[in-house]
């Protein structure tokens, strides 16, 4: 059992929705797929469909808040600076 | 190239740049004088303090006068203020409130609380304490300026000396526009001197209104009603303007936009339906990430 | 040898009666006004440190001049220390940076990974726990702690998936992590809480299950009832950590039962990340963990008395 292997295919489950609907039509045929051992697919054959999709969930939306932070950031740097731009234009046109 | 050989407005510039170097040096001077001091350890919870911090005694006043008619303590009477009942005295704990109520006994013009000197004196003990912990300036620190004011004066009515010497030697007597920007610079060295806040109240100053930023997004959430003293805190930090004429309509009659001290606008904490989370904080609200964490 | 069990014992109440815990808040901008108006009930206050990795020198010496106002700690939430990767060098250093900057009396971490093979997954996640992550993990923490200069307190995550492919359980994995690192544990009651909620176990045998004497801080927060997705006959729920709900009373029997345990000082957090109440009824949850504490610390003694 290789605990960065199977990390990386958890990480790749959470976070790409095409590949975690394949997976969860046919768990072990999927992970062996992804490169993981006999063992490691048959431990995940087995494991938890719904608190996957859950967790899945969460942390799109986590993502999501992320974006919507950086977002807001960005707009309120740029809504500065156009509001600077445009201070120096008035003024200069005076 | 000696600049001392310029002329007309090519040697003016030469010394605005010469000014504008000299007043920063002096800045920087005083502030290493200033801040050479340990940091003030003084607990910056009492919104007056920070109020007189902020713009002085009359600072302290208002904000405190616009916190007791938030509490419903004061209550406003056409163009006059009324302390709302014998009560109120006993809910008070600070002497500044104490006094404004005092004083509003009999009802008064907002601005009258400015000359009342139990009010005043309330407000000395906010001085004493910025004065000890290094926020505020007093004689010493005033003596201690005196040095690198002095420095900068002299160096600039050398460096007018020295031209004007040079322009009579050579029979050229246009040094009307220099004598006048000595002045302007003199002036401006006078301003640094007798500052009211040293470099260490400047950053305290500074340093609450970083950590308050984020409330000023909140702005209009900021409700009424004075269940805790946030408003009165909020003001204090950034000024009256800060809070929103909308929750706080008893302001623009009290304190009209122009006669306060308003450095930007503010917010508040208090709205239980916002849930802005910002950062890289946990939390998602209802339905979202989740924590975990 | 009577007399000398006595004069134990007696040490021990004592050292619990003793036990100077401290309850604060989760420093938040939103809150300052709140928090500054209250200082004198909240006796710390953590600060979530990947928010002021990038700070400017005058935004940390604000963050410095509210160390003068009330102690602090550092929280960071994206290291991911309990990867099986190395964690980067640069996510430590930043840290490193921080805690020299800020001489926090101490920082703290997740026991998650937040990143694999490039992905970031986004937020706190659960590593398959086998003996090769906890060495991981302990191999991360001690490189964290050599660099950052200061052992780190770990916190156990909320998750509301069982990690696959697990051979140990929650309570071994955290404790073989704990004791192989040298680090400090953080207790987030309400994760602890949800995790035996979701996964049916029993919260408070749970928390006995524990390294109890290694807690040195305790997280408290809420969460939220979220139905399993469709198909879901059952109709089953399960409890998200949020930080956006009040703390649920369980969860203040879960630190009277920890004091009751862990007779070291404590310092407890009340996390609130959203839908920010009034000041006072955050203030409310921070009386009612001091009453656990002294509820639990009063059982302590008694416990040891008896026994």
């Amino acid at each position: 059992m290789n605990s960065t292997t199977l990390e990386i295919y958890l990480a790749r489950l959470y976070t790409d929705a095409p590949a975690r609907e394949n997976f969860l039509a046919d768990p072990e045929t999927e992970a062996r797929n992804a490169g993981l051992s006999d063992a490691d697919a048959i431990a995940l054959a087995g494991f938890d469909h719904a608190g996957l999709r859950m967790a899945a969930t969460s942390y799109a939306n986590k993502r999501a808040q992320h974006r919507r932070l950086r977002q807001t950031l960005y707009d309120a740097l740029a809504g500065w600076w156009s509001n600077r731009r445009s201070i120096s234009k008035k003024t200069l046109k005076r | 190239m000696n600049p001392f050989e310029l002329t007309g407005f090519s040697f003016l510039g030469f010394y605005v740049l010469l000014g504008i170097a000299v007043i920063w040096g002096l800045r920087a001077w005083i502030r290493h004088l200033e801040t050479a001091d340990a940091p003030p350890a003084q607990n910056m919870t009492d919104p007056y303090l920070i109020a007189h911090l902020r713009s002085g005694e009359n600072e302290a006043l208002r904000v405190a006068t616009v916190a007791l008619l938030d509490r419903g303590l004061l209550v406003a009477e056409g163009e006059k203020l009324k302390t709302k009942n014998s009560k109120a005295f006993g809910v008070v704990q600070r002497p500044i409130e104490k006094a404004i109520l005092q004083h509003f006994t009999s009802p008064g013009e907002g601005h009258e609380i400015f000359k009342d000197s139990a009010a005043k004196s309330a407000c000395d003990s906010y001085k004493k304490v910025l004065t000890e912990q290094s926020m505020i300036a007093d004689a010493s620190t005033y003596a201690r300026r005196f040095l690198p004011v002095a420095v900068a004066v002299g160096l600039l009515i050398a460096a007018t000396w020295a031209k004007i010497s040079i322009a009579f030697s050579q029979g050229r007597h246009n040094v009307g526009f220099l004598v006048v920007l000595t002045v302007v610079f003199g002036i401006v060295a006078m301003v640094l001197w007798q500052k009211r806040r040293t470099a260490l109240g400047d950053a305290m100053l500074t340093d609450l209104r970083s950590l308050f930023l984020r409330l000023k997004d909140r702005a209009k959430s900021l409700r009424a009603g004075g269940q805790t003293n946030e408003a009165a805190l909020l003001a204090a930090v950034f000024g009256l303007s800060a809070l929103p004429a909308a929750s706080f309509p008893f302001m623009e009659k009290l304190y009209p936009a122009k006669s306060r001290d308003g450095s930007s606008c503010g917010s508040s904490s208090s709205d239980s339906s916002s849930s802005s989370n910002g950062g890289s904080s946990c939390g998602g609200g209802c339905g979202g990430g989740g924590c975990g964490g | 040898m009577a007399a000398a069990v006595a004069v134990v014992v007696a040490g021990e109440v004592k050292r619990i009666a003793q036990a100077t815990d401290r309850v604060g808040l989760g420093w938040r901008s939103e809150l300052a006004a709140g928090i500054f108006s209250h200082l004198d009930d909240i006796d710390l206050l953590e600060i979530i440190a990947d928010d002021h990795f990038r700070d400017s020198r005058r935004e940390l010496r604000a963050l410095r001049t509210l160390a003068t106002q009330t102690p602090i700690t550092l929280h960071g939430v994206a290291m991911g220390l309990a990867g099986s990767e190395p964690t980067e060098t640069r996510r430590m250093d930043s840290m490193a940076r921080l805690v020299d900057a800020l001489a926090p009396e101490s920082w703290s971490e997740h026991l998650a990974f937040v990143r694999a093979g490039g992905i970031e997954i986004g937020h706190l996640a659960a590593p398959p726990r086998t003996a090769q992550n906890v060495a991981a993990a302990i191999a991360n923490i001690q490189r964290a702690t050599k660099i950052v200069g200061i052992a780190p307190q770990m916190e156990n995550i909320a998750t509301l998936i069982d990690p696959p492919a697990s051979t140990l359980d929650e309570a071994t994995w955290i404790t073989n992590i704990i004791a192989g690192s040298g680090a400090g544990l953080l207790l987030d009651l309400h994760n602890l809480y949800a995790n035996a909620l979701n996964f049916g176990s029993d919260p408070a045998a749970l928390l006995l299950r524990f390294p109890l004497q290694r807690v040195k801080t305790v997280h408290l927060s809420g969460g939220m009832w979220v139905p399993e997705p469709e198909p879901n006959p059952s109709k089953r729920m399960r409890l998200l950590d949020d930080h956006v709900h009040d703390v649920p009373p369980p969860v203040f029997e879960l630190l009277a039962l920890l004091a009751t345990h862990a007779p070291q000082p404590l310092d407890v957090i009340l996390e609130r990340d959203g839908e920010y109440p009034d000041v006072e009824c955050l203030l409310m949850q921070l009386d009612a963990a001091r009453s656990a504490l002294r509820h639990g610390r009063s059982l302590g003694s008694q416990m040891l008395v008896a026994a």
